[in-house]
């Protein structure tokens, strides 16, 4: 890391697209200035050596307990038509071109 | 009216009267007499009085039941139903307990003064301009307030343990894996536990009894059956205690500091030995926490698209479209703050030297508290750095904020049990202290705690 | 100028349990849409994925198959992007620590003779649901009765030069994998897809040149048809100066044409990390060894076995062991009694026929066997065998009493065999002079004339005595 760039707008914007969030137009510099001031506060890390190693960082068992191949879904108290905002015949909806469901 | 039906009744009326605090998202009068009935019919079936019978638990709206909607205090889960419930409750159930309500957070669990939620913040039941800390505040506020003397809540970086010392209630962590994760709405999945609020240890002791253990359901769950605590250490005679150098800066609140002070004295009376010992990495443990947690968190949170349930944005466009609208205004800012940074943390060209770096550093936190416990047998620390903050004061800035955290999140990272007790007040405001054990010593951390609880005036004046 | 084409292949198969990857939901085929979920392959809040030991007990399989190291550990990771029928928002797999890596697997090309392909890895991963376009106007219909069947990914390494070296290098792979029981290795049940990478490059050149990805094929005939238009896309580009760019694209089996998917505006950013719901997936060397033992003897070993102890031909031991079922009705042929010549003429013939003409095997080896038997014991003929044969497909009548009824069995009786010869003497007398005077290879002439008096039915071995005799 060493000298960090600052977030830009244009990050913001990148990731936001990756974590299909809308940003408004107007709170965006806000966004970029929290983002930047999270960042540049994180970036302390890089002064830890990267020689410096440790075993696995994460406790928990060592390793996966694997279930047997049997058919026991856990059951559903009422069905996905109830959960869904769109749900036609059998199928959840979601919208393909210019139109969205009347609901 | 039986004894259980009394108790959901009286648990009504002390709702009724709390209403002020915010605490709570979702209850009924009907529900709880429905609770009455099932905590009945369990004990009938067993014959005898189950361990928790009729006792009316709140829990906090990030774990899921059938009976009652769960909203991670998001609108993006407004009117959300689960189609099943959670482990934790369905063994606490089986315990004969009461389901009393679920209870206000911040937003998803990403706060740390319960005001990030959609559904307006908690106030601190003693203190109504202060916050009662966070993210599992309202089952805090609820246990101070008397309401019920129990309480489920979820940490994630120290969600329980420092509302449990900004509202004077015992709030215990245990290890990662000890309560199973089933039907707890995921933050950030390596390390989110269950969490025990509790007027006393014991209390907290007798919920850990009934929710731990091995599940099936979460693959993380620990190959272990329930825990079994047993009486508060009388002697502590041949036990040592660290005391962390990096939890007690020079500028440390002096009210905070007398509290630990007590707490050791405590200790020594019991004829425990004090030592100090040293966590390196304590200072990178807040950085670290905000590059994992967020990561997980972008991830955990893709769920959440309108899609399948939840709410669905009325945007124009296609499907692309949708997501963005729903998911930008169904989730609040620090929520959509987190998922950023995770999101970035995790993209290409950034992997390294973020997330990569965080695990790094991670496995280096989890070593010190390894060769911390190679020194000592358990740790005594501040839980907070302040008592209780004031309603606005940290919202402005989300860093000030995250370091309200500083001392609570190690024990996250490294998945090792921690309980915080109440150790007194400072100018009335309470002030808690922390105990934390190795990695599976769940039921000698309590045994330990219960003895230092014993030994302290939780309304006394430190200073 | 000439132009070499280089192919590398990715093959998703779906693995064989009843449940699906992380859930008890059931894999059945066909059930109305959305009524194999659950809170996990729903991606509900608060459930937690588990993953079944039998997919990775067939992906383990499969992976040794090919030759690949199963690694001691191996981690999932998500794969993070946004679509319909992606509950989770994240596909469970693995990434830089896959199951097994390494592993070959070789084909006969037309072109370059035996090939080995190289395998790069094979890791374990959840199928994501069905987006449906044309059932609802003016919307996407989503399936997730699909979401979460555990699928093992195969990942081959760019040495495959034609398009009709891909189709032939899949045959093989399925045949093989077959024989694991890993998979049902079914293109039209989508048990088996795949998605190729294809670029060119000038004949000697040794960089490789841009590739592009053609999914959406749904036969091996078909992949090599969507190769073909590829490669020809790529040459067209290239000879008229213009730059091949990275992108996926999609058959149409219809027009028979590759065309781009609509380019997603964000570049592939799937944010892949260990998936942290799920530790360290560890296995022990004696639990590989056991998926080791369970493996049958595979097509290579078994082609060799036939040749070399059998004394089958190589065209033969090549027939019948490439494809698992056949080879194991081959060798129930042989534990009947039948000796390794007779089953392997038998086997590649009618068995075959029959195996072509309705996918499976309408007469049991053992039958088959007792049939061989006979005329083997000179009891029914060849050619009536093959008759029998014919009507054990549908008779479920034991193949003597069949042929008994049908009149074919053989006459070994010298009494009537005598007669017929008698017969035959009296009617070629000129023949029975000369075959006396020493032109003795008239013998065949007169038992084909005793056959066709018997109508076939004389034992061919009994008459030939009872002709010499009366010829002396």
């Amino acid at each position: 890391m060493g000298e960090r760039m600052s977030i830009k707008a244009e990050d913001v914007i990148r990731v936001a697209r990756l974590a299909a969030l809308d940003i408004g137009e107007q709170e965006l510099p806000a966004v970029v200035r929290q983002l930047d001031r999270i960042m540049g506060y994180v970036e302390q890390l890089s002064e830890v050596p990267a020689d410096q190693k440790a075993d696995a960082a994460v406790v928990g068992p060592a390793s996966v307990a694997l279930r047997e191949d049997v058919v026991a879904p856990v059951p559903l108290a009422h069905p996905p038509e109830a959960m869904a905002p769109g749900f036609i015949a059998g199928f959840f909806t979601v919208p393909v071109r210019n139109t969205l469901e009347e609901s | 009216m039986s004894s259980a039906a009394e108790a959901a009744a009286r648990t009504a009326e002390a709702l009724e009267q709390s209403a002020g605090l915010n605490a709570t998202l979702h209850w009924s009068p009907e529900l709880l007499q429905a609770e009455a009935k099932q905590a009945e019919a369990t004990r009938a079936a067993l014959g005898s009085d189950p361990a928790l019978f009729a006792t009316p638990v709140a829990v906090k709206d990030n774990i899921v039941t059938v009976e009652q909607p769960t909203t991670c205090a998001s609108k993006i889960l407004e009117g959300y139903t689960s189609p099943f419930t959670a482990t934790a409750v369905e063994r606490l159930r089986a315990a004969g307990a009461i389901v009393a309500c679920k209870t206000n957070l911040d937003e998803f669990a990403m706060g740390s003064s319960t005001e990030h939620s959609a559904f307006g913040r908690v106030k601190h039941p003693e203190f109504p301009d202060r916050v009662p800390g966070g993210s599992s505040g309202g089952s805090a506020a609820l246990v101070a307030a008397g309401v019920v003397p129990v309480a489920l809540g979820s940490e994630t970086g120290g969600s329980v343990r420092q509302p449990a010392a900004f509202c004077g209630v015992v709030g215990f962590k245990p290890s990662y894996g000890r309560v199973s994760r089933h039907g707890l709405v995921a933050f950030a999945s390596s390390l989110d536990a269950i969490s025990i609020f509790s007027g006393t240890t014991l209390d907290a002791a007798r919920v850990l009894q009934a929710i731990s253990g091995h599940d099936p359901l979460d693959a993380t769950s620990l190959p272990e059956p329930a825990v079994t605590v047993g009486p508060a250490r009388e002697s502590l005679a041949g036990v040592r205690i660290g005391l962390p150098v990096e939890y007690l800066p020079a500028d440390l609140d002096p009210g905070v500091r007398a509290a630990v002070d007590r707490a050791a004295d405590v200790l020594r009376s019991c004829g425990a030995e004090l030592v100090e010992v040293s966590l390196p990495h304590t200072r990178y443990a807040v950085p670290t926490y905000y590059i994992v947690a967020p990561a997980e968190a972008s991830a955990n949170l893709a769920r959440f698209d309108g899609v399948r349930y939840g709410h669905r944005a009325e945007a124009r466009g296609d499907v692309a479209a949708l997501y963005a609208a729903t998911r930008g205004e169904g989730f609040g800012a620090e929520v959509r703050r987190r998922i950023l940074v995770g999101t970035y943390v995790l993209s290409a060209g950034y992997y390294d030297a973020y997330y990569r770096k965080a695990q790094q550093v991670r496995a280096l936190i989890a070593a010190d508290f390894h060769s911390a416990f190679g020194q000592v047998d358990y740790l005594l620390a501040p839980t907070t750095p302040t008592p209780a903050f004031k309603a606005g004061e940290k919202t402005d800035d989300p860093v000030a904020m995250y370091l309200a955290d500083v001392f609570v999140c190690p024990a996250n990272l490294a998945g090792v049990p921690a309980v915080s007790v109440p150790a007194g007040r400072s100018d009335g405001l309470p002030v808690g202290v922390q105990l934390l054990a190795p990695y599976r010593k769940d039921a000698e951390l309590l045994e330990l705690a219960m003895a230092v609880e014993a030994g302290m005036d939780r309304q006394a004046e430190v200073r | 100028m000439t132009w070499e084409t280089v192919i590398g292949l990715e093959v998703h198969l779906q693995l064989r349990t009843v449940s699906k990857m992380f859930c008890g939901c059931s894999t059945a085929f066909g059930d109305p849409p959305n009524s194999n979920v659950c809170p996990v392959c729903l991606g509900l809040p608060g459930a937690l994925p588990v993953p079944n030991a039998e997919a990775i007990r067939l992906a383990a399989r499969a992976a040794l198959a090919l030759g690949g190291t199963v690694h001691d550990v191996s981690i999932f990771a998500r794969k993070n992007y946004f679509y319909p029928d992606l509950p989770k928002g994240y596909q469970i797999s693995q990434f830089d620590r896959p199951l097994s890596t390494g592993g070959a697997v070789g084909f006969e090309s037309a072109d370059r003779g035996r090939v080995s392909v190289g395998i790069t890895r094979l890791h374990v991963e959840e199928d994501a649901g069905k987006s449906l376009h044309d059932r609802i106007p003016g919307r996407t219909a989503v399936d997730l009765n699909r979401a979460g069947v555990p699928l093992a990914e195969i990942v081959t390494q760019p040495d495959l030069r034609s398009p009709a070296e891909a189709r032939a290098f899949l045959g093989n792979l399925r045949q093989l994998l077959l024989y694991t029981g890993a998979s049902d290795c079914s293109m039209e049940l989508g048990s088996l897809r795949v998605d190729a990478n294809l670029s060119i490059r000038r004949a000697g050149d040794s960089r490789l040149g841009t590739k592009t990805e053609v999914k959406n094929m749904n036969s091996f005939a078909n992949v090599e048809r969507a190769l073909n238009a590829e490669r020809d896309r790529q040459v067209a580009l290239l000879e008229s100066g213009k730059p091949v760019r990275q992108v996926t694209l999609l058959y149409d089996a219809g027009t028979g044409d590759v065309r781009p998917t609509r380019s997603k505006e964000e570049s592939h950013d799937y944010r892949y990390f260990p998936e942290p719901d799920l530790p360290p997936l560890q296995l022990t060397p004696e639990w590989i060894s056991e998926r080791r033992d369970e493996l049958p003897e595979l097509p290579e070993a078994r082609r060799a076995r036939f040749e070399l102890a059998l004394g089958l031909t190589p065209y033969h031991a090549g027939v019948i062991a490439s494809e698992r079922a056949i080879a194991d009705y081959f060798e129930a042929l042989l534990a009947g009694g039948v000796d390794a010549r007779a089953a392997a003429s038998w086997t590649t013939g009618d068995v075959m026929t029959a195996w072509n003409e309705t996918g499976g095997f309408p007469v049991a080896a053992e039958r088959l066997a007792a049939l061989v038997g006979l005329e083997r014991d000179g009891i029914v003929s060849l050619q009536a065998a093959k008759r029998v044969f014919a009507e054990l497909r549908e008779d479920p009548g034991e193949p003597r009493a069949i042929a008994e009824r049908l009149g074919l069995l053989q006459v070994r009786d010298t009494g009537a065999l005598a007669g017929w010869v008698e017969e035959v003497v009296e009617a070629f007398p000129g023949e029975v002079e000369r075959y006396r005077g020493g032109e003795t290879r008239l013998l065949g002439f007169f038992v084909g004339q005793v056959m066709k008096r018997s109508n076939g039915k004389a034992d061919p071995k009994g008459v030939q005595p009872v002709l010499l005799e009366r010829l002396k």
